[in-house]
């Protein structure tokens, strides 16, 4: 039998593993935070992500009466009106920086979805409170208390601040929305290995939660059918486009930001500083057959030729087919309001003619069993019409000898008109400056 | 075998101050000068209108205030809440019954099935005023809709202060329901609810029927209580008892003094259409008007010279008729339509016998307005009121002659009227003439 028993009491006093009591530390930190913020000489640029939809840029200044003014890039009015409230540093799970008073940065979160187009009465599902994680010679960096996105400040210069003053920051919007209205197809080189690959790239300046306010880098690699794509979340400057959270990550290269080389050239940079201008090609570098295709994964699947008729700036062997067609319509009094080309399955093609008739809607339609084979597609020419292709025969002929004139194989469109848009073409592979061609 | 280890160690506490945490925000603004001098100073409310998480569910996104927005709005919480209490309650039931903390958020508190929160009260303490930033001064349904939402939280504080009545409860027990957004609003006013979330549980009942009678008035209350079945009006009628009996003794506020301090800021400040006599003419609630002369309330509250004088002229003009010393008692206006009125005459014979007279008036009337204008019309019907009018048309004269001579407007009047009276007399003055005015008891019945 044993009989342990160990007691021991002994009294010690508290030592910490700080050299400073709580409150004096955060005390300090607050002080500290305060202080960098409001003795920035020429305020600060920051960038803020939202969880739901896309990133911002904003351009802020603090004063130590609590006053913060910004500019921001929501709309026009916010990048050249200036908006004030104020804004608190204090102890809440951490030191935080609250924008404790309604200004353009509250917009993103504001719950009512008509203010600024949020959903689910969470907004952008953004923060108006920030803790306070680090901050270096020039930055300062917060990340929100809710949504955890950071809002990365950076020191402006003088230069910087007098642009933001003057209406900068619309200035700089709208140099960069009409450079991607007017460039088509714009891509950067990016080299991967031993290949460089044409990195097509889409900006969406639009506040749609879903797809506004973020860049895409779409490529294929060496391997010719594999497409690979990034997005990052952007925020507009008055020197041009930030990425967030880290950059712009493809094959390996990490994008920065986008800014103007000179006057007219914009051009993106990596991490390195590394400068990839901003080309222009003249087809979408992406080959349409790789987006063209019935299964979902596929952008496309459908060609119009909408109540506009025939898009212009374009040549080819089907315009005078197409517009015979028309001019039977009309002479029976009917008149086409669109035609469509689409692949309604694996193995089924339809072509529709949407025409009015007594003021009435009717569509003349046919289906052809087809095969895929790559880029090429090979109706079975042996349409099954619907009521009214047999009926308005006569009228359809020019259209339905041509379906019959394939195999056709799947390209992008050019026109000679800027900004038509994406156009999808159909060409007879016996004859390839004769080919279908639409909107897609 | 049995082992015991114990320890015991004291550790003194680490001596943390807290107050150190405690955040002030640098108040000097205007705003801010304002907010001190007409609510911290006299009263120790706070009004705190700069973004904290912690006065709100974790659970909303809520925006933080527009400083714009904060004066008008704390304006009317001052004239529409306040002041009245103020005035009918005193200053030491303000500074112990009404909430010290006012906090101001700039958005709606959204709820999971989309509805918005205006408002909420909590502890006894705390008022929570939301959607600041779409506060609207000319938006007379907006403003008062607020200002019902205050005056509903604030009774949930005076209830966790002095209990509710029991009784209150058992009024309409059977129907009250936890799915109360499905009920419609006729189905509420029928089982004798103000409003549908009203039906939702009796707390909620009170604090809505009392924030009802207080800001849209007691002629909304008594016309959905006419509106409703015959069960439900007793309901909404012994309910309005419930509350004003709460008040008036429990707490020693007068209501009815209450009712006339809100009514008055919320018919001549926000000037809500629907809180206004010529409204509720053009609803049909008020069907006639009583003018008796020798009542006391004309001696109390006074009547114009020019009004007594065509009175008087038609008393000694129906005691004329044939000589006969017939005397007239008193007269009513019945409104048949916006557009059709009847004067009517109540006099007695020398043998004691008592008829009645009806003259035929048309109107054109503006309910938003009031301008109300007179013309004689033709007698409506042949019998015996008809026919006695025709007996003494000389009598009646006078009064035909004052009310097709000017174009009045109708409104509620006189404004010094004993608070017990004021919500039921209402009468016409002489458009751009307010000292030509005549006014009576109303009635909700037609007689």
């Amino acid at each position: 039998m044993a009989l342990l028993i160990i007691s021991g009491c002994k009294k010690s006093s508290f030592v910490s593993d700080f050299d400073q009591k709580p409150e004096e530390r955060i005390a300090e930190s607050i002080a500290s935070v305060t202080n960098t913020l409001t003795s920035a000489p020429n305020g600060w640029i920051a960038t803020l992500p939202t969880n739901a939809g896309g990133a911002y840029g904003f351009y802020m200044t603090f004063d130590a009466n609590q006053n913060v003014t910004m500019y921001a890039d929501l709309n026009d009015n916010t990048a050249k009106t200036l908006g004030k409230s104020t804004f608190r540093v204090k102890a809440v799970l951490g030191t935080e920086l609250i924008f404790d008073t309604y200004n353009y940065i509250s917009m993103l979160a504001d719950p009512n979805n008509s203010v600024f187009g949020g959903a689910g009465n969470t907004g952008f599902k953004s923060d108006v409170e920030f803790i306070y994680v680090r901050s270096t010679a020039d930055s300062i960096f917060f990340v929100g208390k809710a949504y955890r996105q950071t809002l990365a400040m950076v020191k402006a210069t003088a230069v910087q601040k007098a642009a933001y003053t003057a209406e900068g920051l619309k200035t700089s919007a709208d140099k960069l929305k009409s450079f991607f209205a007017t460039t088509q197809n714009p891509y950067i080189e990016v080299i991967s290995g031993s290949t460089t690959i044409k990195a097509g790239l889409s900006v969406n300046f639009t506040n749609v939660l879903a797809s506004g306010k973020r860049t895409t880098l779409t490529g294929i690699l060496a391997d010719g059918t594999t497409v690979v794509s990034a997005t990052n979340k952007i925020a507009l400057t008055t020197d041009g486009i930030s990425m967030t959270s880290g950059g712009l990550v493809f094959q390996g290269v990490t994008l920065v930001k986008f800014a103007w080389k000179d006057a007219t050239t914009l051009a993106m940079y990596d991490a390195a500083g590394k400068e990839y201008i901003i080309k222009s090609s003249p087809v979408p570098l992406t080959p349409l057959p790789l987006l063209f295709g019935f299964p979902s994964s596929y952008t496309y699947r459908k060609i119009t030729i909408s109540s506009a008729g025939l898009p212009t700036g374009v040549s080819s062997g089907f315009t005078a087919v197409y517009n015979s067609m028309v001019s039977k319509f009309a002479a029976t009094n009917r008149s086409i309001s669109s035609t469509t080309f689409t692949l309604t399955s694996n193995s089924v093609f339809e072509v529709a003619v949407n025409y009015i008739s007594n003021n009435s809607a009717f569509v003349a339609s046919a289906t052809y069993g087809y095969t895929r084979n790559g880029d090429v597609i090979t109706l079975d020419n042996n349409p099954v019409g619907n009521v009214n292709w047999p009926t308005r025969a006569t009228e359809i002929k020019p259209l339905a000898d041509y379906m019959l004139t394939g195999p056709f194989r799947i390209d992008w469109v050019t026109s000679t008109i800027p900004n038509v848009g994406s156009l999808g073409g159909l060409y007879r592979t016996a004859d390839a400056s004769s080919f279908i061609y639409g909107t897609l | 075998m049995f082992i015991t280890i114990q320890s015991c160690k004291k550790e003194d506490s680490a001596s943390i101050d807290l107050t150190k945490y405690v955040d002030n925000p640098v108040a000097n603004t205007t705003l801010d000068s304002w907010l001190k001098t007409t609510f911290l100073d006299p009263y120790n409310m706070d009004v705190i209108y700069r973004y904290s998480d912690f006065y709100k569910d974790n659970d909303k996104v809520v925006s933080p205030a527009n400083p714009a927005n904060v004066q008008p709005q704390m304006q009317t919480v001052l004239e529409g809440f306040i002041d009245p209490y103020k005035k009918v309650a005193g200053i030491p039931f303000i500074k112990k019954m009404l909430p010290k903390e006012w906090v101001l958020y700039g958005s709606g508190a959204y709820q999971t099935d989309g509805s918005m929160i205006l408002a909420t009260a909590s502890a006894g303490k705390r008022v929570t005023i939301y959607d600041l930033n779409n506060f609207d001064a000319n938006n007379a349904d907006g403003v008062t809709r607020k200002l019902r939402t205050i005056h509903h939280e604030f009774t949930h504080i005076l209830n966790q202060l002095v209990a509710m009545p029991t009784d209150f409860q058992t009024i309409t027990k059977s129907t009250y329901t936890a799915t109360w957004t499905t009920v419609s609003d006729a189905t509420a006013r029928d089982n004798g609810y103000v409003s549908p979330y009203a039906s939702s549980q009796p707390g909620e009942d009170f604090a809505e029927t009392t924030s009802h009678l207080l800001v849209l008035g007691q002629a909304w209350f008594d016309a959905r209580a006419n509106a409703s079945t015959t069960v439900g009006k007793a309901a909404l009628k012994a309910k309005e008892a419930s509350v004003v009996q709460y008040f008036t003794i429990n707490l020693g506020v007068d209501f009815r003094a209450l009712q006339r301090e809100v009514q008055n800021v919320v018919r001549n400040t926000y000037k809500l259409p629907s809180a206004s006599f010529p409204y509720w003419i053009g609803q049909g609630l008020f069907k006639n008007i009583t003018i008796d002369l020798s009542k006391p309330v004309y001696a109390s509250s006074g009547i114009s010279t020019n009004f007594s004088a065509a009175y008087q002229a038609s008393v000694t003009a129906v005691a004329a008729v044939g000589n006969a010393n017939r005397k007239l008692n008193y007269i009513r206006l019945d409104f048949i339509s916006t557009t059709a009125a009847n004067l009517y005459l109540n006099y007695t014979n020398t043998a004691g016998s008592t008829f009645d007279a009806l003259y035929a008036l048309n109107m054109t009337f503006n309910s938003t307005t009031g301008a109300t204008k007179f013309t004689a019309g033709t007698p409506r019907d042949t019998t015996t009121p008809w026919t006695n009018a025709t007996v003494i048309q000389a009598g009646v004269q006078p009064l035909i002659n004052y009310l097709t001579g000017s174009n009045f407007i109708a409104d509620w009047m006189p404004a010094n009227i004993s608070t017990d009276n004021y919500n039921s007399y209402g009468g016409f003055y002489v458009s751009g003439t307010p000292s030509n005015y005549f006014y009576g008891l109303l009635g909700q019945t037609a007689l």
